[in-house]
């Protein structure tokens, strides 16, 4: 009676455990850059806006406030983001007949509002609240980056649990000064970091929050 | 040497041409329930890929969400907070002042006013269940003056 296997097979099983374990490895490998590149996360990814606002021109070139166009970011949880009425208190006098503008011209006619496209998109199940960082000395640039360089902007961040998590359990790392969360040039950690941070901690109150429950409410 | 054949029943032996067509099936006498398209077999066969799919589905990039700001926003409105509206509401013949909470122009409790001389912020159950009457399909849509569709604006003139 013939053997079944031919005697390659002995080797063939060997060599299959081993292509089996790599082939594993890979897999996961694989999903891991997969989930924190730039395809999933878009992390340095720019997002087209129906009108290409640049907080390059606007915030560097200009030098307006955050808070002139984010006017809730200190009372709400939600940075708010400006009527149509705030860009023509500056485009019914400049540009009044860039093509660039239409959309806003068009919008305060019309009354419909502007689509802006969300660049910082946390999922449906975690809060934040813009406020209680403002106020606790934890900058925009810490979270949102040099917008000051940005024509379009991108996230700099991934907004993974990971990095919430990371400066929830060392706030003394990222905090700075109150008078200091608006300048988008400031720096954390700070050359003097390992001074200031605790002594912010100390003076602002800052708790290490990091029960579930502090963002899965 | 002599070929030697073993045999295991009397049927295999004889060999006939009914029983090698039985044992030539690979599951006798259940190619029925193989066939069904709705048999036991196939329903775990379909939940367990389904299963196995359904961790896949999380592996896709946030969908575009966009958001739209107001054209004039309204006077005291903070975006992400919500509006307090006074009100109050009258049990037989009685009113009582209410505070109505209001998300984006959607009124989601009521509670108390803590100003109103009377309550001081109390409220009872019917109070509070309220708010849904705001969502009831049977609740007029429009202002109406003796069964009759009215504006506003007339209204209040009268």
């Amino acid at each position: 009676m013939a053997q079944i296997f031919h005697s390659s097979s002995n080797s063939l099983a060997k060599v299959s455990i081993a292509a089996a374990g790599l082939a594993a490895c890979a897999t996961l490998w694989a999903a891991y850059s997969l989930n924190a590149g730039s395809f999933t996360t878009a992390v340095d990814v720019a997002r087209n806006q129906p009108v290409p606002f640049s907080h390059k021109h606007h915030v560097a070139d200009d030098g307006i406030d955050c808070r002139y166009c984010h006017t809730s970011v200190e009372t709400s949880a939600f940075a708010g983001l400006p009527p149509t009425e705030t860009c023509m208190s500056c485009h019914s006098q400049l540009w009044t007949n860039a093509e660039m503008l239409e959309p806003v011209r068009a919008s305060y006619r019309t009354g419909k509002s502007i689509a802006w496209t969300r660049v910082h998109d946390l999922p449906d199940f975690v809060y934040f609240n813009h406020n209680i960082h403002v106020n606790k000395g934890i900058g925009c640039s810490t979270c949102h980056g040099r917008v000051d360089r940005m024509p379009l902007v991108y996230k700099v961040k991934p907004l993974y649990m990971q990095w919430c998590v990371d400066c929830h359990r060392h706030p003394e790392r990222q905090v700075r000064p109150r008078d200091e969360v608006f300048n988008i040039a400031y720096e954390t950690p700070a050359p003097n970091q390992d001074e200031i941070g605790p002594k912010l901690v100390a003076l602002y109150g800052i708790k290490s929050l990091t029960d579930c429950v502090t963002c899965h409410r | 040497m002599k070929d030697i054949k073993y045999w295991r029943s009397l049927e295999e032996l004889a060999s006939t041409a009914e029983f090698r067509a039985f044992v030539e099936d690979e599951f006798p006498n259940r190619t029925p329930d193989w066939n069904d398209p709705a048999s036991r077999r196939r329903f775990l066969t379909l939940m367990g890929a389904s299963v196995a799919l359904a961790g896949a589905s999380a592996c896709t990039v946030q969908p575009k969400e966009v958001i739209v700001p107001y054209v004039r926003q309204p006077e005291q409105f903070v975006s992400g907070n919500p509006l307090f509206y006074a009100t109050a509401m009258g049990v037989a013949g009685v009113s009582t002042g209410l505070l109505v909470e209001s998300h984006l122009g959607r009124p989601t409790k009521i509670e108390g006013n803590p100003q109103h001389p009377a309550s001081l912020g109390a409220t009872d159950a019917a109070m509070q269940a309220s708010v849904l009457t705001l969502y009831d399909p049977d609740r007029s849509q429009a202002v109406t003056r003796n069964g009759a569709i009215d504006g506003w604006a007339t209204s209040s003139a009268r």
